[in-house]
């Protein structure tokens, strides 16, 4: 019987579908639909949360994102805007989880914490590396978080986030730039900006 | 050995960086693993996709509700609330009406106190605090006796006033000679003969004639006579024929003739129609006991008594089996004068 509420144009949605059909087809409650949005989509959010909190909570709220974005599908203003959009979701669950459980150290305390610890191995110098890269202005972290963890190109960076490609390339530079000089590797003088 | 390119952290093309290369190898483990999860195709979770949509137009509806509530809320406050003794507005309709022996030209305030006359070629209009107007016509006096927040009073010495209100009850008081004219949520014309008969036309809601020893209320296309000394007589419709009107008109005026008043009412019952069933339900209250037995059978052949209630009960005109009655002759009620919201129109 629930099957009968199912909407029935899954069949024309494929991994080709533009992203506002996707939109359009997942409002009126298309779940293929809202899963192909959330294969495409689900790495920039991940990127997006991890720029700000600690990759224990992540996943959980990735989850929280998707469903808050896919009860309020009837809010997004422009079919053409779902990776912004979902973004700013993204970004204000993060505060929130953020403000409400201060369990995540300020990041520098984060990074030293691991540091003084001397935990050997690639995961200290993972977790090390990551909490630098959260120390970073907004702009800076998110974009190389997307770029570094999810290994996002520039290109694709900007069309998810709905930046211009020309905003992400800077803040890849001057973020990289700035993360060498925090993390004491290479001293490289690039100027791109 | 190549020089690493910016092109790299760009878009992976070019020669890599091999620092960058080490932050992605260490980065790795943090990525994401974009598999669907399970809820997305929950059939459960549809409900609270649609359920959220709804509320989401649920909460857009109460808001707009609610702000038509305050919006009206302050409109029938500003209509209906009138700063004590405010003067009223009068407009001269026709020829050169007077306040305190003054000619209204145009437009004019009207004090309380002030007498407003009327002459033979005349008209004007009064607008009743903020509540209605009542139009003076030709040969008239009225006079302004009092005006307070939400109760006027008027006073019609003699000719006549078309008034349409639309106010809650007992908003505006009429004085006559002979009977004081409540509105009731109303639009009605009142005329007053210079030796103090008035007469009560009712063309929307509801009207109450009272003296201190009786009242009626008179509704929708019916009328009603007040005389002096006797006050209100007994209400009837305006259609009722020739005949019955002038044996209510008999019966009214001859109350301590028996012998008149027997006539009177054989020649009432003998010419009631189903209509006037609302002249005979008032007949109760005035006939002595004996007599109202037989208006109650010309009553029932018209309208049965209401179920729950006696014939005793009626006869012994016991509240609640009044009101019943009332109710069962489908004239509808004062208290529904919200309803007459046509009578606002005319502004």
């Amino acid at each position: 019987m629930l099957l009968l509420l199912m909407p029935h144009s899954a069949h024309a949605i494929s991994e080709l579908s533009p992203d506002d059909e996707l939109v359009r087809a997942a409002r009126a409650g298309d779940r293929v639909a809202y899963g192909e949005l959330y294969r495409r989509y689900a790495p920039m959010v991940h990127g997006v949360l991890l720029a700000r909190i600690a990759p224990d909570y992540v996943d959980d709220l990735l989850q929280e994102v998707f469903l808050k974005a896919m009860t309020q599908m009837t809010q997004l203003r422009e079919d053409d805007h779902f990776g912004g959009w979902i973004a700013a979701i993204a970004r204000n669950r993060a505060t929130d989880q953020y403000r409400r459980t201060r369990e995540m150290q300020s990041t520098d305390d984060f990074a030293t914490s691991i540091a003084t610890r001397g935990t050997p191995g690639s995961h200290a110098e993972a977790r090390i590396a990551l909490a630098t890269i959260q120390s970073l202005p907004d702009a800076y972290r998110e974009t190389l978080a997307l770029r570094l963890v999810e290994g996002m190109t520039g290109p694709e960076i900007a069309n998810r986030t709905g930046l211009t490609p020309e905003s992400v390339r800077v803040n890849l530079h001057r973020g990289m730039k700035l993360l060498r000089e925090r993390l004491g590797i290479g001293k490289r003088d690039v100027n791109h900006d | 050995m190549t020089e690493p390119t910016e092109d790299y952290l760009w878009d992976k093309s070019g020669t890599p960086d091999s620092e960058i290369e080490r932050l992605e190898s260490l980065l790795t483990q943090f990525r994401s693993e974009s598999q669907q999860p399970v809820w997305i195709h929950s059939p459960l979770l549809y409900r609270v996709e649609r359920s959220s949509a709804k509320r989401f137009w649920l909460s857009a509806a109460l808001a707009l509700a609610a702000l038509a509530l305050v919006t009206v809320t302050l409109a029938i406050r500003a209509r209906f609330e009138w700063r004590p003794g405010d003067p009223w507005k009068v407009v001269a309709l026709n020829g050169s009406p007077r306040i305190a022996g003054s000619f209204v030209k145009n437009r004019a305030d009207f004090s309380v106190g002030q007498a407003l006359v009327t002459d033979a070629a005349s008209r004007a209009r009064i607008r009743v605090a903020s509540l209605g107007v009542v139009d003076v016509e030709p040969g008239s006096r009225v006079r302004l006796v009092a005006t307070h927040a939400t109760r006027h009073q008027i006073a019609l010495d003699y000719g006549t006033i078309s008034a349409r209100m639309w106010a809650p009850p007992f908003s505006l008081a009429v004085d006559t000679p002979s009977a004081s004219l409540f509105d009731l949520g109303c639009a009605f014309t009142l005329h007053v003969e210079s030796g103090g008969y008035g007469t009560v036309y009712v063309t929307s809601g509801w009207v109450e004639f009272e003296t201190s020893s009786r009242s009626i209320i008179i509704p929708a296309g019916a009328e009603a006579v007040t005389r002096p000394e006797l006050g209100p007589g007994t209400p009837y419709f305006s259609d009722a024929t020739p005949a019955f009107k002038i044996a209510v008109s008999t019966f009214d005026s001859h109350p301590k003739d028996d012998s008149v008043r027997a006539m009177a009412l054989e020649s009432v019952l003998a010419n009631a129609r189903s209509h006037d069933a609302l002249t005979l339900l008032s007949l109760l209250n005035r006939v002595p006991l004996p007599k109202r037995a037989v208006v109650l059978d010309r009553l029932v052949a018209f309208v049965p008594i209401p179920d729950g209630y006696s014939r005793e009960a009626v006869l012994n005109l016991h509240t609640d089996a009044m009101d019943a009655y009332w109710a069962a002759l489908h004239l509808g009620s004062p208290k529904n004068w919200l309803m007459n919201w046509k009578d606002v129109l005319i502004y």
